[in-house]
């Protein structure tokens, strides 16, 4: 998938943070480069 | 070293999103002293976003056993878990901005990225190496 494809489908999507903030998912990588997880489940 | 290290080192995050709840992230960090960030996103827009897998066979299915077996081998147990049973993972190296460096969607459960290609993406035009 390129980002192109990526970018309309991450419209809106929100994660939360452990304090119970809402945050952008593409806020994540804005200026800077991360490894990204998704993880199955906790535990 | 393992890739956490070379990450820090590198001075990229290490960003996780589970499908459980706050409380079932914070448990999970303490059990595994993991020092990245942590997110959720327990209504799986984010995953379904990023095309990863879900079923009952891509967590069930004869791959998926083989390779919980040759986990529990290891010494791995499964504990209560927090999040969306059938829902897979996957790896991203994302950015700066708009760039999909790597992708890795898990196939089935079990099915874990190269360590060694995300790593190599990292560093990939980075201005910063690892010793």
């Amino acid at each position: 998938m390129t980002y192109d494809e990526l970018k309309p489908r991450i419209v809106g999507i929100t994660v939360q943070s452990l304090q119970g903030n809402e945050v952008r998912i593409e806020s994540l990588w804005e200026g800077r480069r991360i490894v990204l997880a998704f993880l199955r489940h906790f535990g | 070293m393992d890739i956490k290290g070379k990450l820090d080192e590198a001075g990229i995050p290490l960003v996780a999103v589970g499908s459980g709840s706050p409380g079932g992230a914070s448990h999970f960090i303490e059990k595994l002293h993991f020092t990245g960030e942590m997110y959720v996103n327990q209504d799986l827009r984010a995953y379904r976003a990023f095309k990863l897998e879900r079923g009952f066979w891509k967590t069930l299915g004869p791959a998926s056993l083989i390779r919980g077996i040759q986990a529990m081998r290891e010494g791995f147990r499964q504990g209560r878990m927090d999040g969306d049973n059938w829902q897979q993972g996957g790896v991203f190296v994302m950015g700066p901005g708009n760039a999909i460096i790597f992708q890795h969607r898990n196939k089935f459960a079990g099915d874990h990225a190269d360590l060694d290609a995300v790593l190599a993406a990292v560093l990939r035009d980075s201005p910063v190496q690892p010793a």
